[in-house]
């Protein structure tokens, strides 16, 4: 059997796996919303899990992080994975657990839907959900582009890029629509295990095929020793370090996709094992992936600039046979799917009920049209991240960084929304907009760098101007406060 | 001596500060060496020791911090099947 005809079985067969999961999920899941966008908030601890962590991970962490490591060395570790490691569970202590416990008090679904109702403002619902858009839109983009890479690098060219982006939104799409949210987190068992559990046998694999550790150490060291340690690069200078840590560790909050799985656990308990967990298994998925684009740079010289993305797959291709490279195509399809299928539910849960409800309600005519929309809403939206794909503008880590760094402006009103009495609608819409002008405004170079990246400009903005504008403006009355805060204060044990 | 919840919290709020502070290792920057078990460098392997004191710090929080709502009141028709009626 030739080599794309045996990619081609061991893909067919994942694929297989992942719909059949999904029509599972489908016959248990109901035409209610809060059965189909949340299934049904009965997510235990190991669901939960894999669910945020699958959709955690995307190209970002098996394409982009060995494609920057390839350039900048083993001080991408640092630089990402450690921060994380503490800035993830932090944040779904700070703010997601507050909102786990709000939502589940007053039903919402979505999370523009809780904001809505906290600040009793529509407008509050809105902005959040366009901001979403802006920054979940390109995210797609590097899931879809990191599997189109892959496609195209291992089958040497025979489906190209175009073919297999088309492959994953079409299947991803099917069953996310379908299933819902039970389909996407019963699927993200499946994927997460199939990612993590290839990224860990590359690793043996290609350390094995060096001669060891201290043999792939020695092979970089003759090659480029600065890939070795941080250096003098830019990006590990104090302000750019500190900024990006800041952005890294505050984004996955921010992640519409992340936020609203936090309101599918069960329980308390889930969402602390989670915490638990999350460092551990970074450790585990983040070492590898630095470490194959450090060794592939010393394999693969000479890939200049975003064609460093294509590290992982050559790996995959020199250093296993055919079945695993189906396996390694299958794993990085299982993290796009993940992620895509979660981005997708999202925005279309919060477009069918922050938006067309809200503003076209002759268009739902009860839940069940209220899902078909979501439903349609996810193919458009296919179509629209296909269209982009195709221009392939930029690398998948700094398409991502774009990305991050927009969530990162949304954190202090996520926060401060679900922490701060006085904390006003006035005050969320002018921390979001105003966050987000300066960011861009950074991003062109229209304000003092500082020697900070520009999502710093981005977060001071949007907390300086929340804090400001709500003092200045009148708090929401107290029938929408207390309704979402008090839950959460009770919860706290800061009873009013 | 039992510290209470409060105590707690700021007990991890300062030890998440100084942590993050321990992140920024520029004194690492320029140095690979001695490498860590034959094989990993200075940099990395102190970024992986920081990631296993981060993980007891959020054992901790989800231990000691994390708050334990309040057991819900029982609800007239629990009492009753309680009392077996």
């Amino acid at each position: 059997m030739s080599t794309n005809a045996t990619l081609l079985l061991v893909n067919l067969v994942y694929l297989a796996i992942t719909l059949g999961i999904g029509y599972v999920a489908y016959r248990r899941t109901t035409a209610a919303a809060d059965d189909y966008f949340l299934g049904g908030r009965t997510a235990r601890t190991f669901v939960l899990f894999m669910a945020l962590f699958g959709t955690n991970v995307t190209p970002f962490v098996l394409l982009g992080i060995p494609g920057i490591s390839y350039h900048a060395g083993i001080g991408e570790f640092g630089r990402n994975a450690a921060i994380i490691a503490l800035g993830i569970p932090l944040t779904f202590y700070l703010i997601g657990y507050p909102a786990y416990v709000a939502a589940r008090a007053i039903g919402a679904i979505t999370p523009a839907e809780l904001y809505r109702e906290r600040f009793g403002s529509p407008a509050v619902g809105l902005v959040l959900f366009l901001a979403y858009f802006v920054y979940t839109l390109p995210y797609m983009v590097t899931s879809v582009l990191g599997v189109g890479i892959a496609v195209d690098v291992l089958t040497g060219g025979a489906l190209s890029l175009a073919v297999g982006a088309a492959l994953i939104l079409i299947i991803t799409i099917a069953y996310t629509s379908l299933g819902g949210m039970r389909a996407t987190m019963w699927t993200n068992v499946f994927q997460g295990t199939v990612f993590l559990t290839f990224i860990v046998l590359l690793f043996a694999i290609v350390a094995r095929d060096h001669g060891g550790l201290a043999a792939a150490t020695a092979a970089v060291q003759a090659h480029d020793p600065s890939l070795l340690l941080p250096g003098d690069r830019p990006q590990y200078q104090l302000g750019a370090f500190g900024s990006w840590g800041l952005a890294i560790s505050l984004t996955v909050i921010g992640f519409p996709h992340i936020f609203v799985r936090l309101f599918t656990a069960q329980g308390e308990t889930a969402l602390k094992n989670v915490c638990r967990l999350y460092p551990i298994i970074l450790l585990v998925l983040w070492l590898p992936a630095v470490l194959l684009g450090v060794w592939g740079a010393a394999e693969f010289p000479g890939l200049v600039g975003k064609a460093s993305d294509r590290v992982f797959p050559l790996l995959v291709q020199r250093h296993v046979g055919p079945a695993l490279q189906g396996v390694a195509l299958a794993g990085v399809m299982a993290a796009v799917m993940s992620t895509l299928d979660a981005q997708a539910l999202t925005l279309s849960s919060m477009l069918s009920r922050d938006v067309i409800r809200r503003y076209a309600p002759r268009l739902l005519a009860g839940e069940r049209r209220e899902v078909l929309i979501g439903r349609v809403f996810m193919i458009v939206l296919a179509l629209i991240v296909f269209a982009v794909v195709l221009a392939e503008p930029a690398s998948i880590f700094d398409i991502a960084k774009f990305s991050f760094s927009g969530y990162v402006t949304l954190v202090p009103t996520l926060y401060l929304g679900l922490r701060w009495r006085r904390f006003t609608a006035a005050g969320a819409i002018a921390s979001i907009v105003g966050g987000n002008v300066a960011l861009v405004l950074a991003i062109l170079g229209w304000l003092p760098g500082l020697g900070l990246m520009p999502v710093a400009h981005g977060l001071v903005a949007a907390i300086a101007l929340g804090v400001l504008v709500s003092l200045w403006t009148k708090p929401a009355p107290a029938r929408c406060s207390d309704r979402v805060l008090g839950p959460i204060e009770r919860a706290f044990g800061e009873g009013r | 001596m039992v510290l209470s919840r409060r105590a707690h919290a700021r007990i991890f709020a300062v030890a998440c500060v100084l942590l993050t502070l321990l992140h920024f290792d520029v004194w690492n920057n320029h140095r690979a060496l001695p490498l860590t078990f034959g094989w990993m460098p200075v940099d990395l392997a102190y970024h992986v020791g920081w990631i296993v004191v981060a993980t007891a710090l959020v054992f901790y929080m989800t231990a000691r911090v994390w708050p334990t709502p309040p057991a819900p009141e029982p609800s007239a028709e629990t009492s009753t099947r309680a009392n077996g009626e």
